[in-house]
């Protein structure tokens, strides 16, 4: 049961996430104008986006150099769905972030035949596969200009704002219960290990497909939350810019935490609002930002974390 | 009663036979030993047994079950479990959980926390149970690797060189280990090249020389065998010590 996993989370790190959640749960009454509140919705989207990627790189060790595939492919799938097949906006994220894990569940496969570089190169080439679909269909589709005049959120931006914190707050607890159980040790297993977790009776293979697909769908639910909120897509969303960018959110904020990669897609997303003004040095700055990072501090740049994830003796 | 059946193993990489045509039993309770020179096929049957490694002939009958095609996760649920050459670990893991990832592949909640408990307790690691890997030494990693498959509650135990790299006082300590987990019911197989050690716990020896059985007996007679001297053990190999005499 996810609550009672909850439960295991040390005191002073629970007492810290009920301190972050009050802080954004308060945002719309100390944020300075709508603006901010918007970049604040973009925050907790791409902080699930960064989870996603964190719960397939972080925790179980399988690289990922490709995540857009679902993020983009959630937001397009989304929009389609409610835009040709008039599906109402809830189910159709529903339903797009079923199929973005459905996806990550078939990808899974080819995936266990590889490692190490040859995986990255692999998961590298999968929204290229997107890409070429959106632009072969572009009458569905719209090629480069993308897709608009579908249906949005609400039109309040505090409602949305509520929304987005519904979404990164059951993602985190999800993230933590999957972490906390006996699945959480399985999988850092996997990642530590893969060979010795075979011997010990852990079907490796059923495990990283199992992820594949969760974080497959929780990627692609952030990708229709994103398209939905904005209210107009383009490929950009499946370029490779996206998928650099969460692994920069989550080694800014830390690898294989909980709450380091939503820190990290924070730091990220403000800043990236910042630097519209120079976008085209913006990927530069960034590139530069994480080859610093890995060198001088690859745990995250973040002085604290809450220790979610290591279990005591029992 | 036996409890292992290997018939006619064999294993080829490209041009080489690894394994050659090897057959053995092991019986329910014994401590069965293997033996041979590097290169001579002792791990590759460990692999074959356990699924790691395919087979070009040959089947393995465990119980009364044909195994032949087992895969590596499935070994630890029918009962046989298996340590590595080199100490292996899970290095962001503490002690505990090293053990209790073991240990949750048959058992959940509370029973595996006492499962994995026990395991510790038996290879005597009670007290660094919040330790990780990379703060222990070599003789405790040696222990973690047998604790962590005990945790499995295997029926058949395959220890690859357990005894390697260890002190004198780290091999009788683990020789005890050993012998206490034969008297708890767990049938052994263990590689091994501390002949010294394994001779007196071990009931029979198989001894292999590239990729095939030499012999195979109760150590007494292996260890003054003309064929395993001349192979294995050296023209100035002492059976009363089980070591080799010193030059001159």
């Amino acid at each position: 049961m996810p609550v009672a996993h909850l439960k295991e989370v040390p005191k002073d790190s629970r007492i810290q996430l009920l301190a972050i959640l009050t802080v954004l749960a308060a945002a719309p009454l100390w944020a300075p104008n709508l603006w901010f509140v918007r970049i604040l919705i973009i925050a907790n989207v791409f902080a699930v986006y960064a989870l996603s990627w964190n719960l397939l790189v972080g925790y179980t060790g399988q690289i990922s150099f490709g995540h857009a595939f679902f993020f983009g492919g959630g937001a397009y799938a989304s929009v389609v769905l409610n835009k040709y097949l008039g599906l109402p906006v809830p189910l159709a994220m529903t339903a797009s972030a079923l199929i973005c894990g459905l996806a990550g569940f078939l990808l899974g496969y080819p995936c266990l035949r590889v490692r190490g570089v040859y995986l990255a190169l692999m998961t590298w080439a999968f929204p290229l596969i997107l890409i070429g679909f959106v632009m072969y269909f572009g009458a569905i589709f719209g090629r480069e200009m993308g897709i608009s005049g579908y249906d949005g959120l609400s039109s309040s931006y505090v409602a949305n704002y509520y929304a987005s914190l519904v979404l990164i707050v059951s993602a985190v607890a999800l993230e933590i219960a999957i972490v906390q159980s006996r699945y959480g040790l399985i999988i850092r297993g996997i990642r530590d290990n893969e060979i010795l977790a075979e011997s010990v009776g852990v079907h490796v293979s059923k495990f990283k497909i199992m992820m594949f697909a969760l974080s497959g769908l929780i990627a692609g639910i952030s990708g229709a939350f994103y398209a939905h909120f904005l209210k107009s897509i383009t490929p950009e969303l499946l370029a490779v810019d996206m998928s650099i960018l969460v692994i920069i959110m989550v080694i800014v904020g830390g690898l294989g935490s909980a709450i380091g990669p939503v820190m990290g897609a924070f730091i990220v997303t403000f800043l990236n609002s910042y630097l519209l003004y120079i976008n085209e040095l913006r990927m530069m700055i960034y590139a530069l930002a994480l080859i610093v990072i890995l060198f001088l501090r690859p745990q995250g740049l973040l002085p604290w974390t809450p220790k979610i994830g290591a279990r005591r003796s029992g | 009663m036996e409890l292992l059946r290997v018939e006619n193993l064999t294993r080829r990489f490209g041009g080489l036979v690894a394994v050659d045509h090897v057959s053995f039993e092991v019986d329910t309770g014994e401590i069965v030993g293997i033996i041979g020179p590097n290169g001579a096929g002792k791990t590759t049957v460990f692999n074959l047994i356990t699924g790691a490694l395919s087979k070009d002939r040959g089947r393995v009958i465990f119980g009364h079950r044909e195994i032949t095609d087992i895969k590596p996760y499935q070994t630890s649920s029918i009962g046989i479990c298996r340590t590595f050459q080199m100490t292996s670990s899970f290095p962001e893991m503490t002690l505990f959980e090293n053990v209790k990832i073991a240990a949750i592949g048959k058992c959940r909640g509370q029973e595996a926390d006492r499962k994995t408990r026990e395991s510790i307790q038996l290879v005597g690691l009670d007290g660094s149970e919040d330790l990780r890997p990379g703060q222990l030494p070599h003789g405790y990693l040696k222990r973690l690797d047998i604790a962590r498959a005990l945790a499995t509650s295997p029926e058949l135990l395959l220890l690859d060189e357990p005894f390697s790299g260890l002190s004198i006082s780290e091999i009788r300590s683990l020789g005890e280990i050993v012998v206490n987990l034969k008297d708890s019911g767990i049938t052994l197989l263990l590689i091994e090249h501390v002949l010294r050690e394994l001779v007196p716990l071990a009931n029979r020896i198989i001894v292999l020389n590239f990729g095939r059985k030499l012999t195979e007996g109760p150590p007494q007679d292996v260890v003054r065998n003309e064929k395993v001297i001349e192979a294995y053990l050296g023209k100035r190999w002492d059976y009363a010590t089980c070591d080799s005499r010193p030059d001159g």
